[in-house]
């Protein structure tokens, strides 16, 4: 759905080449996980995918258009694209009318009533339907954010870090969102810091690091590689119990962890 | 960063430093209060941790300590609060904003946006009090160097990384000597190298006794440094106490609270019947160490 | 106080630099005070700031000397030779590049767009070039580019901190010394804010291109979270400064003072605006 092709990009005010060469491909049905540090690239990654920017070299395309020939808003009815920050976006003054006007906006199969309800509940935000979205906490602001670019219906929904500072409960409706995302046949992109979120949601994972793919594969491969590090991501919670305890292939779970341990008879060698 | 390095502090004479009583405040613009009939001291020689979902009351109470309600964030309110000796209601205008310093979310929000220097952006406060210039300028060097800026201190505060911003805004209380410290969650912005500058440095001061009051939705990354958690659900304190004896309670992990992994891992192996004792692991490592152990005899006591 | 005794702090290539000074102290190096405040070293960045803005005035009032262009005009070459002769032509340079819009807009109103009775230069169907008008728009560009080029010299020339000390130096309050620094940085961090609102609204499928109702509607939906994002940001920043003593009464001090001079310099240029005035209205 989304493909690039060898892309570099360097910002316009110069400084060192942000993008060095990616290529990779964002599937419907697939939930790929981004992680790296700051200035790895992920930033700069995310606005290639809808045309915010326009690669240097290479080539970007979204269902077979060059991003190049196109407008961001013409890509947004194909990437939805949620950035970090809420505050960013918000300007209606009711949560259900600022959900409504992505369901407007957007596309795919269901009409605008079926999207508007569907990302209401999907985020959770009922309750709230008719507050003022300044009137809540950033976190909620967040959730509603992401419910108007839900809404759009968009075939691949891209994520620029959903749970960062959200609290348990935020946390549990925006991993039901992903799931739900992979349900319905959609792509999805997590841009993340999260691990453990990578760890139990990413069907596939991409490390950046100096604006190259530094690691790229399914979430146990990457999660725990010993490169990891260099990248400045730290494994999985899953992985660092593993690899402490010699358990090798490392746990997916704790039913797996569980195993290992019964039969090591209480005594890991 | 070494504690030798960090400025000094006054010390607080009384060991609970902030005390509320029956304390309910609604802000103005809200629809219900954001505390209600709460009772809790937080004492001075103590790294106290809040947490709790959004909402909770957590940031709220951080502005009350921090001295910013009643006023200038303005509402109605029940019951007493008292800060450093201070009824909150009728300090004098000052007393608790010159006694408490504070670190918001929000790296670049909460710099001054007047100064094109960090080092100017440390002043900035010195010299607000009147202090002699030799005086800011060895008082906000110090605390540039105790919080690892020393090499920033002609670096434009928008061109600094959010962890260094977050640090900036510590040098700051530190450079006024200010004894109490409210951060209200710091690290939720930043990357994981951001949040691990904040976090190492936030230890550093626990440990050179400044009073910390740190508000953090993520419990993860602070349990071990915290002498005491405390969890606002719905305006109301809903459990008190050190973080390994909260966190053995399995009522407290039902999912309202963001609990480390290595806390849920460590749950989900006991209730599978695993012997992992009664004490939650506060790090990965922890529990690392006493999967390690599991089965082996405690070594005999010389 | 010998322990007090104040030293001249150089601020580029560790030469002397007159106007900043500092208390002594064994861990400030010059080096780091040229770090903080890298502006420059010509006999203009060593004048006082003070006595640099008090010059504006009398040369803007110099400006309005005579009918035409001429003393304008003298006065900018004046000026934009004096620049380049001290290294500075960069000043003259952004002052004219500054200028170059505004002169573009006084020709058309006063030599295209304003009748005249007398005849036209060169007309092309209705509209015609009037002398008269070019010449009225020439000095009022001149005019102008004296005032531009003035303080274009005197701000370029000054880091805002030290002008700000400066000012409050002088009794100037430290709330309208924070609303000049604040607004030295409100357009870099505007700039910022609506690059990243415009990002998130194109990628909810807002055009910045297409009819003007949907243009309208693109505009409203980045002016309010702008506005609202900003609001938020100024309630942070509220507390941050109470934080930080905004309010403290009492006096305020410095930690890189300016040393006090040019007071009778500057109350001369100032006092010389008044027989220029004169000078500009009887002639």
């Amino acid at each position: 759905m989304i493909h690039l092709n060898d892309v570099r990009y360097t910002y316009p005010k110069g400084g060192a080449e942000a993008i060095r060469g990616i290529s990779l491909d964002v599937s419907m049905g697939e939930t790929l996980f981004v992680l790296g540090h700051n200035g790895a690239g992920k930033s700069t990654m995310l606005r290639l995918f809808n045309g915010l920017l326009k690669p240097g070299s290479g080539t970007v395309t979204v269902d077979g258009t060059d991003t190049r020939e196109v407008r961001p808003a013409q890509l947004s009815r194909t990437v939805g694209l949620v950035f970090q920050n809420p505050d960013a976006q918000l300007f209606r003054d009711r949560v259900s009318e600022e959900v409504s006007f992505g369901a407007e906006n957007g596309s795919g199969d269901d009409d605008a009533t079926e999207r508007h309800e569907r990302a209401m509940a999907l985020l959770d935000l009922e309750s709230v339907a008719d507050s003022n979205p300044y009137d809540l906490t950033l976190s909620w602001r967040k959730r509603v954010a992401i419910a108007s670019v839900v809404a759009m219906g968009t075939p691949i929904l891209v994520l620029d870090e959903p749970t960062g500072g959200q609290d348990a409960d935020g946390t549990r409706v925006l991993t039901d969102l992903i799931s739900d995302t992979r349900r319905r046949g959609h792509g999805c992109v997590v841009v993340t810091h999260d691990v453990d979120l990578a760890f139990d949601c990413a069907d596939r994972v991409v490390v950046l690091r100096d604006g190259k793919i530094h690691l790229e594969g399914s979430p146990m491969s990457v999660l725990g590689n010993p490169l990891l590090s260099r990248a400045g991501v730290e494994p999985s919670t899953m992985h660092q119990i593993s690899g402490g305890i010699g358990l090798d292939p490392p746990a997916r779970g704790v039913d797996e962890l569980e195993e290992y341990l019964e039969a090591a008879g209480g005594r890991i060698p | 960063m070494s504690g030798a390095g960090l400025p000094e502090t006054e010390s607080l004479a009384t060991s609970t430093f902030a005390t509320f009583e029956d304390f309910t405040f609604q802000y103005d613009t809200a629809s219900e209060p954001s505390l209600t009939d709460l009772n809790l001291g937080l004492r001075a020689d103590q790294l106290t941790l809040i947490s709790g979902p959004s909402g909770g009351g957590k940031s709220t109470l951080a502005r009350v300590v921090a001295g910013f309600i009643p006023r200038p964030l303005g509402g109605s309110f029940e019951g007493t609060a008292r800060v450093l000796g201070h009824d909150v209601d009728t300090a004098p205008p000052h007393a608790l904003t010159e006694a408490v310093g504070v670190v918001f979310d929000n790296p670049f929000d909460q710099l001054t946006a007047a100064t094109s220097t960090a080092f100017d952006e440390v002043a900035y406060a010195l010299e607000n009090e009147g202090l002699p210039p030799a005086e800011i300028v060895a008082r906000a060097l110090e605390a540039l160097e105790s919080v690892g800026l020393a090499e920033m201190t002609g670096r434009h505060p928008r061109r600094l990384s959010g962890g260094q911003s977050q640090r900036l805004a510590i040098a700051c209380a530190l450079a006024q000597r200010k004894p109490i410290l409210v951060l209200d969650d710091p690290t939720s912005q930043l990357d994981p190298t951001g949040r691990e500058e904040v976090v190492s440095l936030v230890r550093t001061l626990r440990d050179v006794n400044t009073t910390v009051v740190l508000v953090a939705q993520d419990l993860g990354h602070w349990l071990e440094m915290a002498d005491r958690l405390v969890i606002l659900d719905g305006g109301r304190v809903t459990a008190d106490g050190h973080p390994a004896t909260l966190l053995a309670d399995p009522r407290l992990l039902d999912g309202r609270i963001l609990v480390p992994r290595c806390v849920t891992v460590w749950a989900d192996l006991r209730r599978r019947g695993i012997a992992l004792g009664d004490t939650p692991p506060l790090t990965t490592d922890q529990l690392v160490s006493s999967l390690r152990n599991l089965g082996r005899e405690r070594e005999p006591t010389p | 106080m010998a322990s007090r005794a104040r030293r001249v702090a150089p601020l580029a290539d560790h030469d002397d630099h007159p106007d900043v000074v500092e208390a002594d102290t064994a861990t400030w190096s010059p080096a780091r005070v040229a770090e903080l405040y890298d502006i420059g070293n010509t006999w203009l960045h060593r004048t006082h700031p003070l006595t640099k803005l008090s010059a504006v005035l009398p040369l803007t009032v110099a400006g309005f000397v005579g009918d035409g262009a001429g003393v304008p005009v003298i006065l900018l070459a004046v000026a934009i030779v004096t620049l380049v002769v001290s290294r500075l032509g960069i000043i003259a340079l952004k002052s004219l590049r500054l200028m170059a819009p505004m002169t573009l807009a006084l020709v058309i109103i006063h030599g295209v767009v304003r009748p005249y009775d007398s005849e036209p230069l060169a007309a092309w169907g209705p509209i015609s070039v009037n002398a008269e008008g070019l010449a009225l728009a020439g000095t009022t560009a001149a005019r102008l580019a004296v005032f531009v080029i003035a303080v274009t010299a005197a701000m370029a020339t000054v880091h805002p901190k030290i002008f700000a000390t400066a000012l409050i130096q002088r009794g100037v309050s430290h709330k309208l010394a924070y609303a000049y620094l604040a607004g030295a940085e409100l357009i870099p961090e505007m700039r910022l804010r609506a690059t990243q609102i415009l990002e998130a609204q194109q990628s909810r499928g807002f055009d910045t291109k297409g009819s003007l109702p949907r243009r309208l509607r693109t505009l409203f939906a980045l002016l309010k979270p702008l506005l609202v994002s900003s609001l938020i940001g100024v309630e942070m920043r509220t507390l941050a400064l109470e934080s930080r003593g905004f309010s403290l009464p009492g006096r305020r001090t410095a930690a890189v003072a300016v040393r006090e001079r040019g007071r009778l310099l500057q109350r001369s240029l100032l006092l010389a605006s008044i027989p220029l005035l004169v000078l500009a209205i009887i002639w």
